[in-house]
């Protein structure tokens, strides 16, 4: 999927003929400081925001993972699901496959935050959508919940082998889970540079953390 | 239990203070005693009991759906950036106008039956008008996104969007407006001299100076609306199952 897209707030440039190569059937982590347009770029990618250029991502059905949980507060669970997906058997085996089965008739109040998050993943593999995009799936969660809802997101992406383009600030889960992690720098953003990550889906041991943090200090 | 408990001291201890007061009074036509109220209940006619409660019912739940119908349609045009600018001015100065003088007004232009309904319509419709523009205009802009990420169609978006947030709106509107309704009802009743209802039967009974009859038929809609009241609680709860 190729991107190349200009986009300004009121003057303000975020994007001056950005280009962007997206590997489909690949998770895609874009990484970059707070603040240098990623949202933007998933928002553009989602059509749901207005840009200059072209996205070449043929009308293609997307799941979509925000930064907040944003189900439908007074449907259950199950009703938040069978909004993208009618298949009932297919949302039952995805919530015992990811032991949230027991959540399925609870209204969104009744669940924890990483509860929420975790039905708000399945929401976006549950489609047949073949791209999902991924908003900081991880803000504001702890390092437990982080790390349960990676290895969700590794398992899921196994299963599905959906192109996924998730966004973030944080170079470990860049690191962790992104096949090809695209490093955006600030100020009117551009893409630095696209990498393939040696590294995926390595166990933390103690010399992957001494590359990772190699790596970590040539980039920023 | 506690708070029951609570709740029954508290009504206890109104009827002891009343029953003292009535005591003291001694003056039937100011104070009737618990034993006249009883005797007054004990005479009622039961069909003339039900046939009155009944055409009260009937004129608040009439006025207050006609409100509800009149308030909706109201709202979306106001949704509207012009039709907003035209019936803002309009609720403002409704709301503003005095209901007594709402209810001479329209005893004058539309006569004793017709005025009912419009008196208590036009202190309601302010009310609802004001709910179902609020719950349409702050429908949260994260799930307006969520919508147009996975295409919904327009039936979806009303259904996912708006529908249960205008049914939450409601159900706690109706909590705080339908007793008022019946409120205005019956004292459009009494100052329209109707000729059936409860307020007309309060009007009657203070022609005759039956003071007891006045208290009895009050207490009869304090009753029913606490009944309105419970019923509505509970439906509420069953409806608004997310909260």
């Amino acid at each position: 999927m190729n991107i190349k897209i200009s986009k300004a707030y009121e003057k303000i440039k975020i994007f001056d003929d950005f280009e962007l190569n997206i590997v489909d059937h690949k998770i895609n982590v874009i990484l970059g400081p707070s603040g240098c347009g990623k949202t933007t770029l998933l928002k553009c990618i989602a059509q749901i925001c207005d840009y200059e250029g072209q996205i070449d991502q043929n009308n293609r059905d997307i799941g979509y993972v925000f930064q907040e949980d944003r189900l439908f507060p007074y449907l259950n669970i199950y009703q938040n699901l069978t909004v993208i997906e009618n298949n009932e058997s297919k949302i039952k085996s995805y919530l015992q496959k990811f032991n949230v089965s027991d959540l399925i008739y609870k209204y969104p109040n009744k669940l924890s935050g990483g509860e929420k998050q975790r039905i708000s993943i399945i929401r976006a593999f549950l489609g047949n959508n073949d791209l999902v995009l991924m908003d900081e799936p991880f803000k504001s969660l702890d390092f437990n919940l982080k790390m349960n809802l990676m290895e969700m997101i590794r398992e899921i992406y196994g299963e599905t082998n959906k192109t996924i383009i998730l966004v973030t600030h944080d170079l470990d889960i860049a690191l962790s889970l992104g096949h090809v992690i695209h490093i955006l720098s600030n100020k009117v953003t551009k893409l630095h540079e696209s990498i393939n990550n040696p590294y995926f889906n390595q166990e933390l041991d103690a010399q992957s953390i001494v590359i990772r943090n190699s790596i970590k200090n040539s980039l920023l | 239990m506690i708070k029951k408990y609570k709740y029954f001291l508290s009504i206890f201890l109104l009827m002891s203070i009343y029953y003292l007061i009535s005591h003291k009074v001694d003056n039937e036509m100011i104070l009737p005693r618990f034993s006249q109220i009883l005797n007054y209940f004990k005479n009622l006619n039961l069909k003339d009991l039900f046939k009155n409660i009944s055409y009260t019912i009937f004129k608040a739940i009439t006025s207050y759906l006609i409100s509800l119908i009149i308030a909706f349609v109201l709202a979306i045009i106001a949704f509207y950036r012009r039709g907003y600018q035209i019936i803002q001015p309009l609720m403002s100065i409704l709301k503003s106008i005095p209901t007594i003088s709402i209810i001479l007004i329209s005893l004058i232009w539309l006569g004793k039956e017709k005025s009912i309904y419009i008196i208590a319509i036009l202190v309601i419709l302010p009310i609802l008008y004001e709910m179902f523009y609020f719950q349409i205009k702050n429908v949260n802009s994260e799930l307006i996104e969520v919508c147009n990420v996975y295409q919904f169609s327009w039936f979806k978006k009303i259904k996912y969007l708006y529908f249960y947030q205008i049914l939450e709106g409601l159900m706690l509107t109706l909590k705080q407006t339908f007793g008022l309704c019946f409120k205005i009802i019956v004292m459009a009743e009494v100052i329209g001299q109707a000729k059936y209802g409860i307020g007309a039967r309060i009007q009657n009974e203070k022609i005759n100076l039956e003071i007891a009859g006045v208290f009895s038929w009050t207490i009869i809609l304090i009753l029913l609306v606490l009944s309105i009241d419970l019923i509505i609680n509970y439906s509420s709860k069953h409806v608004i199952k997310w909260k």
